[in-house]
Parts: C-alpha cells; structure tokens; sequence
C-alpha cells in the first residue's frame, strides 16, 4: 500500500517534465491542419514559464536543459538554440519570480509575450549571425502570435497538472 | 561550526544560482560546435532521431487519422466538381492519345536507328513520413527508409507533384531529408523554354529565389522551372515550379510540392553519392 503510494507520488512530481517531454515530441508529428502548412509551435516554453512561476521545484532548471537538448536534437535548426531559448525562458520567470507570482492572469499573459519576443528575436539574430544572411523574420511573427494565442490553453492544462502535483483534485 | 556550515550553504546557493547561466554557455558551445560541422553532433543527432522515431511515429497515429479524416471530407465536398472537370479533361485527353501513340512509336523507331542508350534506371522506394523538423528556422523531415531500402546520402524524394526533398543523412532504417524551402538547399535550375541558369536557395518560407541567373531579363511570370541536371546531385529535367513573383531585387518560385500534407514520398538514388563524395574530396584537396 505504501509502495503504491509512493509510486503514484513520484509519477506526480515528474508530471510536469513529462507533460513537457510529451510537448516537445508532439511538435515533431507531421501534423497539418485544414488550410496549410503548419509550422511547430513550441508550446513547452509555456509550461517551461508556468513551472518556473509557480512551482520551479517540479520542473528545475536542470530538466528544463534535458528538454531542451531533446527538442534540439528533433529540430534541423542550429543546434544550441532551443537550449538557449527553453534556459532563458526559465531564467527570466525564475528570476522575476517573486514579482511575477502576484500578478493577474492577464498582466502575466503580457509578460509571457514580451519575455517571448525578447527570446525570438535573439534566437532571430543568432540564427541570421550563424549563417551570415537576413531572413525573413514573418515566419517568426507567425509562430509568436500563435503561441501567445495558445497560451491560455496550455496554461489550464499546466494549472491542472500543478494541482495534480500538489495532490488536490 | 555554525558559520562555517552558513557560509557553505551561502556558497552552495550561489552555484546553484549560477547553473542556468552555464547552461546557457554550453547552449552557446553547442552553437559554435554546430557552426564548425563538428561530426559527432550530427552522429549524435542522427543517433537522437533513429531512437526517438518509433515514439514519434506512435504519437503522430492520431494526427495521421484526423488528416486522412479530412482529406476524405474535403474529397466527399469536390468530388462532383472534379468528376465534371475530370470528364472534359478526358475528352481533350482522348485526342491526344492519339497523337501520344504515334509519337512514342516514331520516337522508338529513332531510338533503334542510333542505338540510343537509356538514362540508368534509379532505385527507388516508398517511405512514410513519420517525422517534421522544421521549426522557426529550418525545414526538414524523417522518411521511414534508410540504407537497409537502398538509400543513399543524395537521393531524392518525389511526389506526385514534383520534386520535393534530397537525402542529406541516412542510418538503417531512417532517411533525413532537406526539402527545398530549407535555407541550406541550393538547386542548380533551368527556367522556360530558352532553358536559362540559375540558382535555386531556399529561404525557409515556401517561395524559395533565384540567384546567378543568366539572363534575368528574359525571365518572366509563369515560366516552368526544372532541374537542370548541373554538378549532378539532382538529374535534370525533374519539375520543381513556376515562376511567381519577379521584382526588382528578388524573383520568388511558386513551388509544386511544399510538403503541405505529405504522407508520402518516393525516394530515388540517382547515384549522386559518388557525386558528393567527390565534390567533397575535392573542396579538402589543398
């Protein structure tokens, strides 16, 4: 009996690292919706910004760079730039943690999106630097705006893992 | 004891405080690894892939269902649109038939009076694509099939529309393909009928440009372009597009093939290994 418990405890403290390892292979399933093209939208870095606020303990800093090595590996982009983009988001919200935690859903979903464009513009100007041309910069626009789009619905999903994880229901 | 312990706690919290930022040097390091080819990160990547596509593959059965889903309801909404298109097609068609059957009949009676050698028929095989690698800043996708099906670094993936992707890593049982919107794909094309040069560079969106063109006044809207077959990688003749849009600094290709919803691809080797071997070899040569 007791065993179980602890088994069911410790799926529940690595529920966030395996939401967010979920994440980050879902973004490599060819999915195309109705109307085109569709490009991989890292959603993990929602979570990664979630966890960070609200319970970093669950998903530290060390998970967070295992994560970001995987989606690396997935992606044919410059290898070193999600793990830049996944620590710095984790950096950033840990660091502001204190004056983060306080505020209302909406502030926060505002400081998601400007700590977001900060990240993709250096991830843009990183990735320009390393292969030494500028290019077209829409395609970033694109997967930022619908990131933020999604973020009230990743977030749900991560505030009902968080509660999971603190054992309410 | 107790200063001591506090001041090891102190020191213990400023590391911990500090690992971020050395995962963001080694995210740097990695960087310049992957500037410098460095080739155990692409061994290592390839090895990353081989293991993670079986889970992949398991993940994507839903998303494979909901696109066959809707294809199947987009097909059930033109189907009788289509069929009346498809039916004055096949009697414009009939005519040529025809016309078809008599050519291929000259053209094989030509064929025996030289003693004309074919092309050399390429391998080729069907893969399923079971995994997507583009993101913000590359495109690329896994093929189910690798060297154990035949294929080679340099093969080519064809739809039924046109040319698609070229093999740029292999292992057993997987293929990593460059399609040609990546920003490191470059095709060496001929574009309408007065068959002029140039470069195809892809620029991660789905209108790749044109560079080094021969004449770029003579090029205009509408014409086809198709490999032209140059330093060998890709044999010539293979459909790639129509010209789009032609401005004063760029001129944009309206591809056939994107990738918008492939299931599918047929690999080709042409045999351009050798060709990239030797290209290789070449570029080391002091």
């Amino acid at each position: 009996m007791t065993q179980s418990f602890s088994y069911i405890r410790c799926f529940q403290r690595f529920l966030p690292f395996l939401l967010a390892l979920g994440l980050v292979l879902c973004n490599a399933i060819p999915f195309y919706p109705v109307g085109g093209y569709f490009q991989s939208i890292p959603c993990v870095l929602i979570v990664i910004f979630y966890f960070a606020i609200f319970h970093p303990s669950t998903l530290n800093d060390f998970e967070v760079f295992l994560l970001s090595i995987l989606a690396d590996m997935l992606v044919q982009s410059p290898l070193g730039l999600i793990i830049i983009s996944y620590v710095s988001m984790f950096f950033m919200a840990h660091f502001f943690r204190t004056y983060l935690v306080n505020l209302s859903f909406f502030k926060l979903w505002g400081v998601f999106s400007l700590f977001l464009f900060g990240i993709m513009s250096v991830q843009y100007l990183l990735f320009c630097l390393l292969i030494g041309q500028w290019m077209p910069f829409i395609s970033n626009i694109i997967g930022m705006s619908i990131l933020i789009l999604l973020y009230p619905f990743v977030m749900r999903i991560c505030a009902a893992v968080d509660a999971c994880v603190r054992g309410r229901t | 004891m107790e200063s001591k312990m506090f001041r090891l706690k102190r020191i213990k919290s400023q590391i911990r405080r500090m690992v971020p930022i050395l995962f963001l040097l080694v995210g740097l390091c990695c960087l310049v690894l992957w500037k410098t080819d460095n080739p155990y990160i692409s061994e290592i990547r390839l090895y990353t892939l081989e293991k993670t596509t079986p889970i992949v593959d398991v993940l994507a059965a839903p998303s494979r269902w909901f696109d066959s889903l809707s294809e199947k309801f987009k097909k059930a909404v033109f189907i009788y649109q289509r069929n009346e298109e498809l039916e004055k097609e096949n009697q414009y068609l009939r005519q040529w038939r025809s016309v078809a059957i008599q050519l291929g009949a000259e053209q094989q009676e030509m064929k025996n009076l030289l003693n004309y050698i074919n092309y050399p028929k390429a391998l080729s095989s069907t893969a399923r694509i079971v995994m997507d690698q583009s993101g913000l800043f590359a495109r690329g996708v896994v093929a189910l099939a690798g060297r154990a099906d035949g294929i080679e670094v340099g093969a080519i993936a064809l739809t039924s529309k046109g040319l698609f992707a070229r093999v740029v890593n292999v292992t057993e049982h997987m293929s990593q393909l460059m399609p040609m919107t990546d920003y490191l794909s470059r095709v060496p094309v001929w574009i309408g009928q007065n068959r002029i040069e140039a470069l195809m560079v892809g620029d991660n969106s789905n209108h790749p440009k044109l560079i080094m063109i021969e004449d770029p006044n003579s090029i205009q809207s509408g014409d086809i372009v198709v490999t032209s077959g140059y330093l060998g990688v890709y044999p010539s003749g293979l459909s790639v597009g129509l010209v789009g849009s032609i401005d004063e600094s760029d001129i944009q290709i309206n591809l056939f093939e994107t990738g918008e919803k492939l299931n599918f691809v047929r690999l080709f080797d042409f045999g351009a290994k050798d060709v990239l071997i030797q290209n290789d070899c070449a570029c080391k040569e002091p």
